[in-house]
């Protein structure tokens, strides 16, 4: 019996022959993830599991510990700076959405849900129990709860506003890199002080445990009101916000900018018309609507006081969702008009400036640095400047060849590296790990590093879950 | 002059090429998966699983083209993921590339009819 062929027998006295598949394009598609260029057909797994119980999850990372074959952790598989794509051959790709279970506790202000689960189904849920979930990313449509956790994004929104995701994770249920099962936190609203295990697993990024339920503290919803600016200046928009700060208004939900080129697209699209300017975007949140729309009132003075040439207080619930929407699907930037060539997102930079600097490092995205090709590409500016977390998103025509499109994405790398340096930052959204191995190396330095590779030695000694993550494999020049 | 057989090749690598360029241009978000009305949830029940199976087929023969052809021709066609990938994403028209593959693949069979 070929080994292939034994790892799927052996795999399939696990989980049901029903929640595994060694089919080809199964194998493909699950280990593609969210960036270019495409998974190198010697790195696509061996075989795909989803088991559907903690048990199941346990029984393989055990068969994986003891055979010491690679696993690689996946809720959707869409983070972008390569933390989901294999990195060894012959490996199990083990998804979490066989767990999908929501149980509500309300009475003690907490809810059970399983790893797997769809952010966009759970938050659809919440709402419709009035509460909401502390987070909005992207790919919610498509992402998991646990992936969410595991990296401690709370995606689009202000960290000051409600605080990041483990501010909300009670605890978590984890298997060990042994099989052993675990569960952290507490079910009080009252967190341990001290020693509390979740923090091992929720935003390490699954090099330590794989998540498989999570405890998460209920939260009621608020109620919302929307701003809108347009700006000569993109810096303007930062210095507004800037300003907001400086003032003490309290923090908005979120806090957006959108650069004109890239409100052409989305705008087109929504029937908005041309972009009056550079988009500013700001929601406010109350436990009742006067509270919010003070808020509100008041955001719309500061916009109009940066230099903004309209700032108002959107009350029509279709332009609220629109111009939220506008901002929110921001992949629609890449949509050009017929006829015209399309754009590919080849260098993506995600960073987190402090406050004080926003204005500064935007004009370093656009002129301050010295990378020839980023000033080739086609450069559009967004992000939640409201938590300080910018993205630069540096586009190749299509008809660019693959190595200088891939030096783009290179390039812009460096930049954020550089510019996360130079301000003493880090990025704020999308994991730590992978590509961005050599940047976490250089920022918090050998010694921390070490500390690091010496506590997964300890817990993970067959480096078999997500292995290449930490050593930023494939990813060294 | 080209002969028949020439020019039936010249189609195919166009028809190729044409799907490879599109394919490029998704960025594997993976926004077209849950709401397909195939999807069961495996991947090659969405429309990014199709296009991540086409991709590497044609690029590197992956797969038997039988399984592949299985995978494209249960596509509903409905278009769901069309709009959805026009509204959240990079408009990349996924139902029109399946659709040109399965064009890609009968040409293909009548090819080797013929030879």
């Amino acid at each position: 019996m070929s080994e292939n062929k034994r790892l799927i027998a052996d795999l399939i006295s696990i989980v049901n022959k029903e929640n595994l598949s060694a089919d080809i394009y199964e194998r493909i598609g699950y280990g593609q993830d969210g960036i270019q260029p495409d998974l190198e057909p010697e790195k696509i797994p061996a075989v795909v599991v989803k088991p559907t119980s903690v048990q199941e999850i346990s029984e393989v990372v055990k068969y994986a510990n003891r055979e010491k074959i690679p696993i690689y952790i996946h809720g959707a598989g869409t983070a972008f700076k390569g933390s989901p794509r294999p990195k060894r051959p012959g490996s199990i790709l083990l998804s979490t959405q066989g767990l999908t279970s929501i149980d509500m506790h309300e009475e003690d202000m907490y809810f059970e849900v399983g790893a797997g689960a769809n952010q966009y189904e759970l938050e659809k849920l919440l709402l419709s129990r009035g509460y909401m979930l502390p987070m909005n990313v992207g790919s919610k449509y498509s992402a998991t709860i646990g992936g969410a956790v595991a990296i401690n994004t709370i995606g689009h929104m202000v960290d000051i506003c409600l605080g990041k995701l483990i501010d909300y994770v009670m605890g978590v249920e984890v298997v060990l890199p042994n099989g052993e099962i675990i569960e952290t936190g507490t079910r009080s609203i009252r967190r341990s002080a001290g020693i509390d295990y979740t923090r091992f697993f929720a935003g390490m990024e699954g090099v330590f445990g794989v998540i498989t339920k999570i405890r998460m503290r209920l939260l009621p919803n608020f109620k919302k009101a929307y701003v809108v600016g347009f700006f000569p200046e993109l810096t303007d928009i930062a210095h507004a916000f800037m300003r907001l700060y400086k003032e003490k208004l309290p923090p908005p939900l979120y806090g957006e900018l959108l650069d004109k080129k890239a409100c052409v697209a989305p705008f087109r699209l929504r029937g908005l018309g041309e972009p009056k300017g550079n988009m500013g975007l700001a929601i406010t949140i109350g436990h009742t609507q006067e509270d919010a729309d003070q808020q509100a009132d008041k955001i719309a003075k500061v916009f109009k006081a940066e230099k903004a040439v309209e700032a108002r207080v959107v009350t029509s619930v279709r332009e609220q969702e629109d111009y939220w929407a506008a901002r929110d699907n921001i992949l629609n930037i890449l949509q050009t008009p017929e006829g015209e060539e399309k754009l590919l997102p080849m260098g993506a930079l995600e960073t987190s400036v402090p406050l004080s600097h926003l204005a500064d490092v935007i004009e370093y995205f656009r002129t301050g640095h010295s990378y020839s090709i980023l000033h080739e590409a086609k450069l559009f500016i967004y992000g939640h400047v409201g938590t300080c977390d910018l993205h630069g998103l540096w586009c190749t025509p299509a008809s660019w060849p693959l190595e200088k499109r891939l030096r783009c994405r290179k390039e812009a790398l460096l930049l954020e590296n550089e510019v996360n340096l130079m301000w003493g930052c880090a990025s704020g959204e999308v994991g730590q790990t992978a590509m961005r191995i050599p940047f976490l190396r250089q920022r918090w330095g050998e010694a921390a590093y070490s500390m690091l590779m010496d506590i997964k030695k300890v817990i993970d000694p067959n480096n078999i879950l997500n292995p290449g993550n930490l050593e930023g494999e494939g990813y060294e020049d | 002059m080209k002969t028949d057989n020439t020019q039936e090749t010249d189609s195919i690598k166009e028809m190729e090429t044409e799907i490879l360029n599109n394919i490029q241009t998704c960025i594997n978000c993976r926004m077209c998966v849950p709401m397909c009305p195939t999807y069961e949830g495996w991947i090659t029940q969405s429309a990014f699983g199709r296009l991540a199976a086409i991709n590497l087929h044609l690029k590197y023969g992956l797969g038997s083209i039988e399984e592949l052809s299985r995978l494209i021709f249960s596509c509903a066609n409905c278009r769901r993921c069309q709009e959805r990938c026009k509204m959240l994403s990079t408009n990349v028209t996924p139902t029109d590339t399946i659709i040109k593959t399965r064009q890609l693949l009968a040409r293909k069979a009548q090819e080797w009819g013929r030879n």
